[in-house]
């Protein structure tokens, strides 16, 4: 698709451009009769290029689906390699395969044979319009109309005109090729965006109001959040847990508005969320999912990506806080160390620990992390909690399935089924014999067990 | 074949010099490339013929408009039978020059697919017979595009390369001998052009180098970097950064632009001018030396305007087969990735002669392992299995539970000790004997897009009875058998979809209509629910005494009946005894392990409880 934009079109416009100069030179400074009957043979041309590319389009069509055939069956004996081995089934996939990549091979033999079609087209046409040339030339000359130079110059003025027409051929083919794979993108692409974007007014202050909150997704039966409630103030920490499908990441997503709840059922600061202009919303968050992705760049560039006017010390801070600066300062480059490819692989915890001190940074009122401690050893944890709650910087909402770290919070959610089953904070939970209390245990009993092996 | 090749590689590996290797390496893969161009070796000579046949055709049009001018115009003399003689053998020869060409085109194509389907096919197979540790530590996604686009792009040595070099010398020759025949003057004075050209373009080679390497690091970094913001989408749309991500990655496509302009133009303005240049300097020299002859009175005007004719022709074959070598140097860079790929040793099928598994007794003994030497993950296991016993492994993640079961389906060979099967080691049993006596039901169900009964049966050539009685030993054959179209249903895409617990059912069928005398489960009811984790635990009871059975279970109520329990902790066998005698051990492990998991329950059933709360919330609208 990208050879689809960018060369073909150069070429095409390059093509053009020569046709056009020549059809000129031809028309006006040789013999216009001679020109107009030595064109004759283009629109056949033409009509042939349509049709042909056509058909390219259709066929390569075909060879795509076939080519993402073999390319599932190959994924799929790979994945499944220790079945096939086990069963002694290699004969079978082995000739399942050969049958898909036969299949693919024609399919491209297809898209070939008319590709090759082009020149055949253009080389007859333009025979064609050489021996018109060449007859009509002959007869002008005869009768004293034309000169055998003039003859000479229009047939080199017309091979001029080779070039143009396999570029238009090639930019037919590419663009029909680039279209058929468009169609196969867009079956896949085709995202919902249903947020309107019609707020005006800034909130003054970050206190987070939900009330009576009920969501449910469109064409969903279940109701996703029911009747959640709750007040956070500017520096508090709220913690939510609950079981994988209990509602946390929805709750999350409406408070961003990636959902739309019913208006005034969350407030920021009095102010009803879809009165927010949507970029000014989104900024009142930082927000840290668990598998923090990180950019091919430098680390101290990752983490700037946060508020880029931030200076090389509020990266270290930020990095510091995030308790992972010791960490950067043993990479071969320290902050310099390129991440991904071409550089180092962190570890799930260090690329955690640099998306927060990534979401730190940024100015950004309310940070969330959304079950972003989950590959930080429970002591890192524990320090970099300790950090953010010294800080009194910022709002904290902290989903978590470890629930040691969501013990020092103001208030905590245990969320089930869409319902906020349990609240209170970590001591009241530990009284009543709730999920809550039970999950610590169980957490508790888990990590001794680890600890003895 | 690949035995000789496999035994080059043995040779290649000792000799572990990186830049001999690489040249090793490059030759290995042209020779495979080259190897297909010569392997029909009548197709490659039927097409060599047809381009040289099509170029003679080709360059014939020329020379016929030569006595076209010559006889006919200058003389102003039209006789009609020469005339149309003429005009026939021009019509004949352009028609005759476009279908040998278009065939030719077609004959290169049928070498290219059907090198590349070969190659494939080839590689395809030579995966499949690799050992399980190549697997283990290759990724999947890249050895997936080893397999089909690093093929596909092999096709273009054949289609783009291989066939413009060939017909395009062969034209440049054809030119030559036209215009040798029509005056070899001044044939002489066009050859000129040749070396003159190639040294232009070796120059321009030498000054463009910098900026079409540059430009092709800058167009990675645009696929780099488009695909990571579409990945790190949510980042960037969290902190607010799409203007900047937007700016960075103008800055990036600006300077591709720039770059990629800078090489167009130094093509456009560069190259092709000085060629054009030269082309006239040459049609000068020419016009001049054919001015000489007109004084002498031996030259045709038809001559020149055949000349002419060929001259624009003349400098496209060398700018073309310069402009094909990039596409050479990537495509030889997928063949080579292929051909390492073929260099990888395959794993040696085995001699064993035993063709049945008679009873299913297995003992390891004092069996010591580990993937890289120096980093053992099981240590002295000893272990007799009766017959038709079921057996428990548990413990932790990268406790060695599962390269246990590795080691019992011969994926691995212990470093030391030995696993025997009713007394015989692994190898002394042929493979057939050994994927029909050992059923392995992997963690993740592997469902093939097809019938119920093609998933049973999986190619065994099995009968409908056996396959319903595995159906039935799995409870799945009432389930089926209430199926519209029954064991001809249709799984997979566009097909039914099973539930996770059916799918289940599905493998444990699928492995004991083998039957089997040692079935291996390897976490099978990791991901299930409750009801289907009863499912399996009911069919493991029935099968208790008929089959040897080795389950791997994370969860503990599923092997709560087992004849013996092995606690595996760091690759040593730490406890071993039924649930009762393990239970008993005061702070042991699997008791501690029972208890965590009692717990996980108790946890679950305060959530369904929540459940319960809500509905009967939901019905009194008062709420909290």
């Amino acid at each position: 698709m990208e050879i689809a934009a960018g060369e073909g079109i150069l070429s095409g416009f390059d093509g053009l451009l020569t046709f056009i100069l020549v059809i000129i030179m031809m028309f006006v400074f040789i013999d216009w009769r001679l020109a107009a009957l030595a064109v004759l043979p283009f629109p056949f041309m033409a009509v042939g290029f349509y049709k042909l590319s056509n058909r390219i389009h259709d066929q390569f069509g075909d060879s795509l689906d076939r080519f993402s055939a073999l390319n599932d069956h190959t994924q799929q004996s790979i994945t499944g390699i220790r079945m096939i081995k086990s069963m002694g089934r290699e004969r079978i996939e082995t000739a399942q395969f050969d049958d898909i990549a036969a299949h693919a091979a024609s399919s491209t033999y297809n898209v070939q044979r008319s590709e090759a079609m082009f020149q055949p087209i253009i080389q007859l046409s333009l025979g064609a319009a050489m021996l018109i040339v060449l007859l009509t030339g002959g007869w002008l000359i005869h009768n004293d109309e034309l000169t055998v130079g003039q003859l000479t110059s229009f047939t080199l003025y017309l091979s001029e005109l080779i070039w143009p027409m396999y570029a238009f051929g090639w930019l037919m083919n590419i663009l029909q090729r680039g279209s058929a794979a468009m169609t196969r993108l867009n079956q896949t692409l085709s995202l919902p965006d249903t947020i309107t974007d019609a707020g005006t007014t800034l909130p003054y202050h970050h206190t987070i109001r939900v009330e009576q909150l009920t969501f449910h997704y469109p064409q969903a039966q279940r109701v996703a959040v029911h009747d959640v409630s709750f007040t956070l103030r500017e520096h508090q920490v709220l913690g939510i847990a609950g079981a994988t499908g209990s509602g946390k990441s929805t709750l999350l997503q409406l408070l961003m508005r990636y959902w739309e709840a019913e208006n005034g059922m969350i407030r920021i600061g009095d102010v009803p969320l879809a009165n927010i202009p949507l970029a000014e919303l989104r900024a009142q968050y930082a927000y840290v999912p668990q598998d923090g992705f990180l950019f091919s760049t430098s680390i101290l560039e990752n983490i700037r990506m946060g508020r880029p006017d931030a200076t090389d010390e509020d990266v270290y801070e930020a990095a510091r806080l995030a308790a992972v600066h010791d960490d950067i300062a043993r990479f071969p480059d320290a902050y310099n160390t390129l991440v991904g490819e071409r550089g180092v692989t962190l570890s799930g915890g260090q690329r955690q620990r640099v998306s927060i001190a990534r979401a730190l940074i940024s100015h950004a009122p309310v940070l969330i992390l959304d079950d972003a401690l989950s590959a930080v050893d429970v002591e890192t944890e524990k320090q970099i909690i300790g950090h953010l709650k010294q800080r009194k910087e910022q709002t904290l909402i902290i989903v978590t399935h470890r629930l040691s770290a969501i013990e020092d919070a103001d208030e905590i959610l245990v969320m089930a089924h869409g319902d906020v089953m349990e609240r209170g904070d970590h001591q009241q939970l530990l009284t009543a014999d709730g999920w809550y209390s039970r999950m610590f245990a169980y957490q508790q009993m888990e990590q001794n067990l680890e600890a003895a092996s | 074949m690949s035995s000789s090749v496999e035994k080059n590689n043995s040779a290649e590996n000792s000799a572990k010099n990186s830049e001999t290797a690489q040249q090793e390496k490059d030759n290995g893969s042209l020779r495979l490339l080259l190897s297909y161009v010569f392997a029909d070796k009548k197709l490659f000579i039927k097409t060599l013929l047809l381009v040289v046949v099509a170029t003679a055709f080709d360059v014939a049009g020329p020379m016929l408009s030569k006595v076209f001018i010559d006889d006919f115009i200058m003389q102003d003399q039209y006789p009609l039978w020469p005339v149309a003689g003429i005009v026939s053998l021009f019509i004949v020869s352009v028609i005759l020059a476009t279908l040998l060409k278009y065939q030719q085109n077609l004959r290169f194509l049928d070498i290219a697919l059907n090198a590349v389907l070969d190659i494939r096919k080839r590689v395809y197979h030579h995966v499949l017979t690799l050992p399980m540790s190549f697997f283990d530590f290759a990724r999947t996604g890249q050895l997936v595009s080893r397999i089909t686009n690093d093929t596909e792009s092999i096709k273009d040595i054949y289609v783009q390369f291989l066939s413009s070099v060939l017909t395009n010398f062969i034209m440049l020759a054809g030119i030559l001998i036209a215009m040798a025949i029509l005056d070899v003057q001044l044939m002489v004075i066009a050859l000129v052009l040749i070396p003159t050209v190639i040294g232009l373009i070796y120059l321009y080679q030498k000054f463009s180098l910098k900026q079409v390497t540059e430009s092709r690091q800058l167009r990675s970094d645009i696929n780099g970097t488009l695909s990571e913001s579409i990945s790190g989408m949510a980042v960037i749309q969290a902190t607010n950064q799409q203007q900047h991500k937007l700016d960075q990655f103008d800055r990036i496509n600006d300077g591709y632009y720039s770059t990629r302009l800078k090489a167009v133009t130094m093509s456009s303005l560069l190259l092709r001018p000085a060629i054009n240049l030269l082309s006239i300097l040459i049609l000068a020299a020419l016009v001049w030396f054919f001015g000489l002859k007109v004084v002498e009175g031996v030259a045709e005007i038809g001559v020149l305007y055949a000349y002419l004719n060929y001259l624009g022709r003349f400098t496209e074959p060398l700018v073309e087969i310069t402009q094909k070598f990039s596409l050479y140097q990537q495509a030889i860079v997928a063949g080579n990735r292929v051909y390492e790929l073929l260099q990888e040793p395959s794993v040696q099928d085995g001699q064993g002669t035993l063709s049945r598994i008679e009873s299913g007794e297995l003992s390891l003994q004092h069996i010591r392992f580990g993937y890289q030497a120096d980093k053992p993950v099981l240590a002295d296991i000893d272990v007799t299995i009766p017959a038709g016993h079921f057996f428990a492994v548990v413990g932790h993640t990268g406790s060695g539970k599962s390269t246990l079961l590795n080691l019992l389906l011969n994926f691995y060979q212990p470093q030391s000790g030995s696993v025997k099967i009713d007394g015989h080691a692994l190898s002394d049993y042929s493979q057939d004997a050994l994927h029909q006596g050992i059923g392995f039901i992997p963690q993740e169900p592997f469902i093939l897009a097809s019938t119920i009964f093609d998933n049973i049966d999986m190619g065994r050539g099995l009968n409908q009875q056996a396959v319903e009685e595995a159906a039935r030993q799995a409870h799945l054959h009432e389930v089926i058998a209430e199926m519209e179209d029954g064991y001809q249903t249709h799984l997979g895409e566009g097909g039914l979809r099973l539930s996770t617990g059916q799918r289940q059912q599905l493998i444990i069928a699928r492995a004991l209509a083998g039957s089997p005398k040692v079935l291996l489960l390897d976490e099978a009811t990791a991901n299930v629910d409750s009801e289907t984790e009863q499912v399996v635990q009911r069919a493991l009871h029935q099968l208790q005494g008929k089959v040897t059975m080795i389950v791997v279970a994370h969860r503990l109520s599923t092997i709560r009946n087992a004849d013996s329990i092995l606690v595996l902790s760091k690759g040593v066998l730490a406890e071993q005894g039924s649930h009762q005698q393990l239970m008993t051990i005061e702070g042991g492990r699997y008791r501690s392990m029972y208890e965590l998991q009692q717990q996980e329950q108790k946890v679950a059933q305060a959530e369904q409880a929540s459940d319960v709360m809500a509905s009967a919330e939901l019905s009194s609208p008062a709420g909290s």
